[in-house]
């Protein structure tokens, strides 16, 4: 970084702040860094951090955070009634093997829709950091892994994961034909629900066709069950998949800091532009520029979606790296509620068309997905085993890469993770910026509605 | 990216892909559609005054690569925040192929599925690569600076005869690409190379 070629003229006047402050901070912050304070080396004159030509377009890339996008393999994405359905589901623990654990266990709003803890803790102890949730509905690949590729599709794992909800989609279909709400949620959003309390009553409590092990009882149980039933009770799993899809959807990050600085720059608003601190204005200017975070935590996500191998060293040091997207291909593959399958409502459609198109190439081999940056103060801890506590020392990860795997051992890393020797006040300077990228959650987000369908879509029906 | 620096590289990887054979781009005439002229004259090609400095091309890759059509076109539009450089045509490694390359839409989209609709003639006769089985296009593309790829491959469809559609194509990162046509007819394969930003 490199301080303004000439001496600053006079601030502009601005309307919503005294001079005095302004000039202090100005004074404060120049002195501790002796940075780009340009006060008017823009062509706008406006008072703020001056940012290349580079990381003005990045910057302004950025924000908003566009709507989600259409999903045509889910034709429920956007209906209403399906997202307070799958609201509900999303909070419920009747659909784990014990009653104890629902998807906000570990995706829980209080924690940024994540948990706190290193690996997830379900029915049982997991392998992966609980990712957060924040704009899942804009991503390519779901899991660390990618190995889903639909957020309905996505939904459905953890529900049948021994470690995670431990449940089966036959335990699945007993618990809403034994609820009449959830029946009349299920009838309103994807028609009559197609098994009577008897029919569902008569199915193995536990039974599906997940399983590694062929010699399984659920596995069994599943096999035992007639061919037409089993679809019926496919269908009812992957419309509860899709209700929490359509749920997960309106997860979109909530407008923070950052976006009222970039409308300022767009609006040349001052006010808005002294949503961030000079403080995060400099860690901006180094994230989009020469820190290089921009490369992966592109876009209004601050992720491009994909994979990459940032060097972090498995939490248990006597465990062998995970081999992370490597791994996923093959589940992708082989998973039978993909984007190219029947159950799709797209699937001959781009998303299944890309899915088809995936490159196994070595590469893959230790990669992680690269995850959203809105609201990532408050998703401690970090990576894809919680291994770093704190966004200091995820940055210092970055600054420094001590105790980092070393490049080549297992994996092919980018060549872009050159240790960037930051300085503490850089340091500082990124954190701030990052925190700018937290707004506020909205109540609507923050548990489960009162019943799983609301008065209006019974009216409706 | 420095023009100087774009052709430089346009030489080298040109060269280094046809294992010692000439390859660069096409005229502007060929672009618009018309039959593709002979080279233009070395001589010419220096009084234009673009030779790049820093290697020293043969004549002719010079004389090839200072046609007008070497120069890559930077693509923008009103209120995107990415501009894309990329050659719209390119000659095959062994000359025996000029390639058309029109994006769909106009502006390649950063981290976003695009098409890329590829005409493919022959160099010397000007006519569309026939269609037939022994025909085929391949598409790949390579991030130098980062050593990874695409993360997906493109789908691939022959509309008509040398034209093909390559479809979900994904760029998910800024930077600099190198792309990569591989037209096999026959036993032969020949592969045609463009160099192209996205920032």
């Amino acid at each position: 970084m490199t301080p303004p070629p000439t001496p600053s003229p006079t601030p502009p006047p601005h309307n919503s702040h005294s001079t005095l402050p302004r000039l202090l901070s100005v004074l404060l912050a120049g002195t501790l860094t002796a940075v780009s304070l340009a006060q008017s080396n823009t062509p706008d004159e406006l008072h703020r951090v001056a940012l290349s030509e580079g990381e003005l377009a990045r910057t302004l890339r950025a924000s908003p955070v566009p709507a989600v996008a259409a999903d045509p393999t889910n034709r429920h994405a956007d209906d209403p009634a399906a997202a307070h359905f799958g609201r509900w589901l999303f909070f419920d623990t009747r659909l784990s093997s014990s009653g104890g654990i629902s998807c906000s266990t570990c995706h829980d709003p209080a924690f940024g829709f994540s948990d706190e803890k290193e690996v997830a803790i379900g029915e049982g102890v997991g392998t992966f950091n609980s990712p957060h949730i924040w704009g899942a509905g804009h991503s390519r690949w779901l899991f660390w892994d990618g190995r889903s590729e639909t957020l309905w599709n996505q939904a459905l794992g953890p529900i049948e994961n021994t470690v995670e909800m431990g449940s089966a989609r036959t335990a699945i279909v007993q618990v809403i034909a034994r609820d009449d709400d959830l029946r009349a949620a299920y009838d309103r959003v994807f028609g009559p629900f197609p098994f009577s309390l008897e029919e569902a009553g008569a199915l193995p409590a536990r039974a599906t066709p997940i399983t590694g092990d062929p010699q399984s009882m659920s596995l069994m149980l599943w096999d035992m069950i007639e061919a037409s039933v089993r679809e019926s009770i496919n269908e009812v799993f992957v419309n509860i998949g899709k209700a929490i899809a359509a749920f997960e959807r309106t997860i979109n990050p909530p407008v923070a800091p950052f976006d009222i600085y970039v409308q300022g720059i767009r609006e040349r608003d001052q006010a808005k532009i002294d949503a961030l601190s000079f403080s995060a204005q400099r860690g901006l200017k180094l994230f989009m520029g020469e820190a290089r975070c921009h490369f992966c935590h592109s876009g209004p996500l601050f992720t491009d979606g994909e994979f990459h191998n940032t060097r972090v060293p498995p939490l248990d040091p006597d465990t062998s790296p995970h081999e992370g997207r490597h791994g996923a291909l093959p589940k992708l593959a082989a998973d039978g509620f993909g984007a190219a399958s029947r159950w799709s409502d797209d699937p001959d459609g781009p998303r299944a068309a890309i899915t088809e198109g995936l490159l196994a190439t070595q590469e893959l081999w230790g990669q992680f997905k690269t995850p959203s940056l809105r609201q990532v103060a408050t998703t401690a801890p970090y990576m894809h085993q919680g291994q770093f506590p704190t966004l200091r020392r995820v940055v210092e990860h970055y600054s420094t890469f001590e105790g980092a795997l070393p490049p080549g051992h297992h994996a092919i890393p980018d060549p872009l993770l050159e240790p960037l020797g930051l300085s503490a006040a850089q340091i500082d300077d990124l954190i701030a910026f990052l925190r700018s990228l937290e707004g506020e959650v909205g109540e609507e987000l923050t548990g489960p509605p009162e019943r799983p369908y609301s008065a209006k879509s019974l009216l409706d029906q | 990216m420095n023009l100087r620096v774009f052709i430089l590289c346009l030489a080298v990887s040109t060269l280094l892909v046809a294992g010692g054979g000439v390859g660069g781009c096409k005229d502007r005439a060929s672009q618009s559609g018309a039959t593709p002229p002979a080279p233009a004259p070395v001589a010419q090609a220096h009084a234009e005054g673009d030779t790049p400095k820093l290697a020293q091309p043969s004549a002719r890759v010079s004389a090839l690569l200072n046609s007008e059509q070497c120069v890559a076109t930077t693509i923008t539009e009103a209120g995107a925040n990415h501009t894309v450089r990329m050659p719209l045509a390119v000659i095959s490694g062994m000359e025996r192929y000029d390639l058309r390359l029109a994006p769909e839409p106009a502006l390649p989209p950063l981290n976003e599925p695009f098409t890329l609709r590829v005409t493919i003639t022959e160099r010397g006769s000007g006519k569309p690569v026939p269609a037939g089985e022994s025909v085929a296009l391949g598409v790949d593309a390579w991030m130098p600076e980062h050593l990874h790829g695409l993360t997906a491959r493109p789908s691939i469809l022959r509309e008509g005869e040398g034209v093909y559609v390559v479809a979900n194509l994904l760029l998910h990162m800024e930077g600099k690409w190198q792309m990569y046509f591989d037209i096999t007819n026959g036993p032969l394969t020949e592969r045609a190379q463009i160099d192209m930003a996205i920032q």
